[in-house]
């Protein structure tokens, strides 16, 4: 090849070099501009569940320093009331008594709403939540969880995780026990929900599996569901704690 | 006796101090979170403290200030109160404040000036009083496999072992079931081999082996 040819060999070389690297840069830069708006998006996410869960736990707070407490008060009245009715007026007595034991009644049903609202986790942590929940089961659930605490918004999430799964339990699997078992795995926390029913669960859109998924998708979490007919069902979800 | 009163919910503590009354109690303070009752134990040291566990400080302060409390009067009866029966905080209730004169309970079971009266007596002859309701759950039949020991107790063998839970001696438990103390330890005797729990003649150990047996968490094995 003439010097010349060679040149001009070399050029095209060098000119095809510089457009592809060009066009690699202006790649490298469009992937880095949208990996940056991801992150963004998701810290985003991330501030809304965390607002949720906020709102959420001053509308416990809410209930138990408002409604919760004038009830209360007022079963005192209702018993302060009872205890100085004359010995002789039995039947107001026993009305007042009733009336006592209704609004014990609500209270109770009171106390039932604010754990949807918010698990009662106070400093406890999530296995106690989580046994708080297995004890008001109607059926034997067992729960290994660790002791340590996780970010707030991942224990409460794990805590939904579990109520839905055991509701589902309840509801559809005809199951004689379940198992919750938490552990950490690395950098998540994975929470596993085993029942001995007749599995076959639908997780489709507009179920509370699908719902629960949206949800942990805020978080970054996974849900997975593995119920082959007639051997039960497990309910995964793995939850990044960072 | 004398009480000293706290918690954070103006209301409630002013119909409780009033009842208190009613149960013939001299009523101390009140105070309305933990500091203000550790001045007020300080400076006027009652028989018996009636504490909520969600007062301040923190979130429930009624905890640590409880433990702090028994280090300034280690004879100090404790009645927490909340409007949860939560296994949870019983374990730690009986973890920090030990077992001896202690009592949780939910706060509609104190309104009653009866229950409320026995109650403070029984805390003050050292008892552990434990809210019958968290008690309840716990022992529920559905809540039990059927292949555990726990299933197979006779109806009275599982109502000897929920008052035992509840914090009972064996002569309270006699008086509820209207029975002789003899065959309530007769009872207690085969609650325990049948649960293969070691025997407990000690009231305290014994209601904790029982709340111990009778939780649904498992010990973590380790990651």
């Amino acid at each position: 090849m003439t010097a010349d040819a060679r040149l001009a060999l070399h050029e095209d070389l060098l000119l095809t070099a510089v457009a592809s690297s060009s066009l690699g840069l202006l790649n490298t830069q469009m992937m880095s501009g949208l990996r940056a708006q991801a992150q963004e998006l998701r810290l985003a996410q991330l501030r809304i569940e965390e607002a949720r869960l906020e709102e959420r736990r001053q509308l416990g707070r809410d209930l138990h320093d408002g409604v919760q407490l004038r009830l209360a008060a007022l079963t005192l009245r209702l018993a302060e009331l009872s205890f100085r009715t004359h010995l002789d007026d039995h039947g107001l007595r026993v009305q007042l008594d009733d009336a006592r034991r209704e609004v014990q009644g609500v209270l109770a049903d009171l106390r039932d709403v604010a754990r949807g609202i918010h698990p009662v986790l106070g400093e406890e942590g999530l296995g106690a939540a989580l046994e708080a929940l297995a004890e008001r089961q109607p059926l034997p659930v067992t729960i290994r969880a660790p002791e340590e605490r996780h970010p707030p918004a991942v224990e409460v999430a794990a805590y939904y995780v579990v109520a839905e799964a055991l509701a589902n339990t309840l509801k559809h699997a005809q199951a004689h026990r379940a198992d919750v078992l938490v552990t950490r795995n690395g950098e998540s926390l994975r929470v596993e929900i085993t029942d001995d029913g007749v599995g076959g669960a639908c997780d489709g859109p507009g179920s509370g599996i699908q719902g629960l998924r949206d949800r942990l998708r805020m978080l970054d979490g996974t849900l997975t569901v593995q119920s082959p007919r007639g051997r039960g069902t497990i309910v995964t979800a793995v939850i990044p704690c960072a | 006796m004398r009480v000293a009163l706290a918690d954070d919910g103006g209301l409630w503590r002013e119909g409780l101090a009033r009842l208190l009354e009613l149960a013939g109690c001299e009523v101390t303070g009140p105070a309305a979170d933990g500091d203000e009752l550790l001045d007020l134990v300080r400076d006027d040291p009652p028989d018996t403290v009636v504490l909520d566990i969600h007062m301040p400080p923190g979130r429930d302060g009624g905890i640590p200030t409880a433990a702090r409390l028994r280090e300034l009067q280690p004879e100090l009866g404790l009645l927490f109160l909340s409007q949860h029966a939560e296994t949870p905080y019983l374990v730690r209730i009986l973890q920090q404040s030990g077992s001896r004169a202690v009592g949780y309970r939910l706060k509609d079971s104190v309104a009653d000036v009866r229950a409320l009266h026995d109650t403070l007596v029984r805390i003050r002859e050292g008892e552990l009083v434990i809210e019958p309701e968290l008690v309840r759950r716990l022992v529920a039949p559905a809540r039990v496999e059927p292949e555990r020991p726990l299933a197979k107790l006779t109806p009275t063998e599982r109502k000897v072992l929920e008052l035992m839970a509840e914090g009972l001696s064996n002569s309270g438990i006699a008086v509820r079931l209207a029975v002789t103390v003899k065959a309530v330890e007769g009872h207690v005797s085969g609650v325990f081999t049948k649960l293969g729990l070691p025997a407990e003649t000690d009231g305290h150990r014994r209601v904790l082996a029982v709340l111990q047996y009778l939780r649904s968490r498992r010990p973590v094995d380790s990651p």
